[in-house]
């Protein structure tokens, strides 16, 4: 039987589990699970629960996983004890967001003054990248500490564009 | 015929004219850029030239080269796809003089019906309804804003040369009218060169319909039917089907009139598309003429049992058109949806990367125009489009369940897909019923927010997934967890290439 704590989905879960060829038990958070498997091939598995016959595919990340299952992408990351402080600590980090460029492009148009106020999801710079200009907006509202970026400017990928505090 | 055709293409097109050069005892020669060595329509073709860097413009926009490739190679014909040069009659104009047949209409006709202003113009005269709005491009603002007071709010920019929904703008009023045609403008002289920017009315709720013809060079002309193309997103068409649900067999037979008109005011030959706008009155209205094939011909193709790029070489080899208007029967209804590298999770941005797992849709009536295989990456430097699967059924009923069933089996890993998008607008109520406009995805995606998020048990069944995969020794397929990190590896990658 093996132990351990991992983030699913950001959340902080405990879970234990045992397999052999065919089928997996586990318990996670408390709820206990009983599935026949079968790896089609390493990261890929197909699962018998219930009755329902269910795949997943699981992607090696930055940090951890990203399990693919249903439709739906669920990051999956496994915490050691030294890892699990770590994040505790990040959480309640001052509120300051960074906003960095998803892609290469060039800045066409600066939407937000330094020092202005902004509203979740409203449009800081528009970009222009793969022939289309995309707005990039804020994450979360609040006041816009530093604009990193110029109009007309070339840009990278994860570059900073702006904080938002 | 042709004995080797060029294909001054790549991706999924590439694959769909070298499909039908291989068919009909044509050999296909591809070209390619360096971000595509090794892609799909390369390895689909019996030869292959390097023709430049990455960037397009440096590679599939070079006429000199692609002309020059086709001669060293001995090709008696070119097909230029859709997007790329395909619009451009320089090209066309290239190829004329290189001695190469073009598959597609003549020079002269890419160039009036190219010409937003001029295609009207011409289009006018043989009396085709059209939309109020100017025939000449914009001077400047206050130009633009006694246009604009005259027909109306909201009205539309339009670059003159623009095509495949780039180089567009919806204006709702006039204090947004200056910073819009500043940004239209900018845009259109980007991608094609040209700032010219016209003005139309914009029809509310409007349906976008478009009616493919076929032309022969000796003035034989049919049209096979309309492919419904309301479902967009930024005026880029998503989703496609034919027929269209509110068509009937009176208003069918008049648009596929009047697309025959604009094919006499073009002196068109070769296939094209037609597109209308069809108002809630069912008005139509002529938008612009396609000089090539679509995206989207596929659902045509189903529906009709006509395999158009297979027309389209005959025509350019100077075969008459073996069909008659009365030959041409709709049978059953056909569906595509666009598959793109992109995530709707995160304001649709483009989402390059390797394809680590792949699983294609097959069986009754599915068919998957993919320029894509498992392990490729997909460029960062193109079209996200990565595949087009089309559903054919007896009905549209049945044609959508088949769709949802084919988006079911469909899976790609390691790059963001919009094929999750696609489930749940196929589950649609008012899409299911056919009662939609062009407004109807912005609307949708404002209504829904954001995506239902996973249940207790699919995160519980993907730790497990995780922790047998983890237990593994060995390497596991490397996903890409965010987009921004996607985009930095790339970038990683792209700086070492320099």
């Amino acid at each position: 039987m093996k132990i351990g704590t991992a983030l699913v989905a950001g959340e902080r879960v405990d879970f234990q589990w045992d397999s052999t060829a065919n089928t997996v038990e586990a318990i996670v958070n408390g709820r206990a699970y009983t599935l026949e498997t079968k790896e089609i091939r390493h990261g890929v598995y197909w699962f018998s629960w219930k009755g329902r016959s269910i795949e997943a595919a699981v992607l090696r990340a930055d940090q951890g996983h990203i399990v693919s299952i249903l439709g739906h992408h669920i990051p999956v990351e496994f915490l050691d004890s030294r890892k699990a402080l770590r994040r505790a600590g990040h959480a309640d980090r001052e509120g300051v967001v960074e906003v960095r460029a998803p892609m290469p492009g060039k800045i066409v148009r600066i939407l937000v003054a330094e020092g202005a106020e902004v509203a979740a999801h409203q449009g800081i710079v528009v970009m222009e990248a793969m022939k289309m200009q995309n707005e990039i907006r804020a994450p979360k509202g609040g006041k816009i500490r530093r604009l990193a970026v110029a109009e007309g400017k070339a840009i990278n990928s994860a570059d900073l564009i702006a904080l938002i505090e | 015929m042709f004995k080797k055709i060029l294909i001054a293409n790549r991706g999924e097109i590439a694959v769909r004219i070298a499909r039908a050069c291989r068919e009909m005892g044509i050999s296909p020669v591809a070209v390619y850029s360096e971000a595509d060595r090794g892609a799909l329509h390369v390895r689909m073709s019996d030869e292959a030239y390097l023709i430049g860097p990455s960037p397009s413009a440096e590679s599939y926009l070079v006429i000199e080269k692609i002309i020059e490739a086709a001669k060293r190679s001995s090709c008696d014909a070119v097909h230029p796809g859709y997007g790329f040069l395909s619009e451009n009659y320089r090209f066309a104009q290239a190829c004329d003089d290189a001695g190469l047949a073009f598959v597609g209409p003549s020079a002269k006709s890419i160039a009036l019906m190219g010409s937003k202003v001029e295609s009207r113009r011409a289009v006018a005269k043989y009396g085709v309804p059209m939309i109020p709005g100017t025939m000449d491009p914009v001077v400047d603002v206050q130009e633009a804003r006694r246009i604009a007071d005259t027909i109306g709010y909201p009205i539309m920019l339009k670059a003159s040369a623009g095509g495949g929904g780039k180089g567009l703008r919806l204006v709702h009023a006039e204090s947004d009218l200056a910073g819009a045609l500043e940004t239209t403008r900018a845009e259109a002289k980007a991608a094609f060169g040209d700032d010219a920017v016209y003005i139309e009315k914009f029809a509310q709720n409007p349906r976008h319909i478009e009616i493919q013809i076929l032309a022969d060079q000796h003035g034989n002309a049919v049209f096979l039917g309309e492919r419904e193309c309301t479902i967009q997103r930024r005026h880029q068409k998503v989703i496609e089907e034919c027929p269209s649900p509110i068509m009937d067999t009176g208003l069918r037979q008049r648009m596929g009139e009047a697309a025959l008109q604009v094919v006499r005011a073009a002196q068109y030959y070769n296939a094209g598309t037609v597109e209308f706008l069809v108002d809630t009155n069912r008005q139509f209205y002529f938008l612009e003429m396609n000089t090539r094939l679509q995206v989207e011909h596929p659902v045509t193709e189903m529906v009709t049992s006509i395999d158009l790029v297979k027309e389209q070489i005959r025509i350019a080899a100077g075969a008459p058109l073996s069909l008659r208007q009365q030959d041409i029967t709709l049978n059953g209804a056909a569906i595509e949806c666009r598959v793109y590298a992109e995530d709707p999770e995160n304001n649709f941005f483009p989402s390059p990367g390797t394809i680590r797992l792949l699983r294609t849709p097959a069986g009754p009536g599915i068919r998957d125009d993919s320029g894509v295989y498992e392990g490729w990456n997909v460029p960062i430097d193109y079209d996200p489009l990565i595949s087009k699967v089309v559903a054919w059924a007896p009905t549209r009923g049945e044609a959508m369940d088949r769709m949802q069933r084919a988006l079911f089996e469909y899976q790609i890993e390691g790059i963001q897909t919009n094929l999750a998008f696609f489930r749940e607008i196929l589950d649609h109520p008012d899409f299911r019923k056919g009662e939609f406009d062009t407004g109807f995805i912005e609307r949708w995606l404002q209504e829904r927010g954001s995506r239902k998020p996973a249940s207790e048990t699919e995160r519980d069944l993907a730790l497990i997934a995780a922790a047998l995969a983890d237990a593994v020794q060995g390497p596991e397929p490397q996903a890409v967890s965010t987009v921004a990190s996607a985009w930095k590896a790339d970038g990683r990658i792209r700086g070492l290439r320099r």
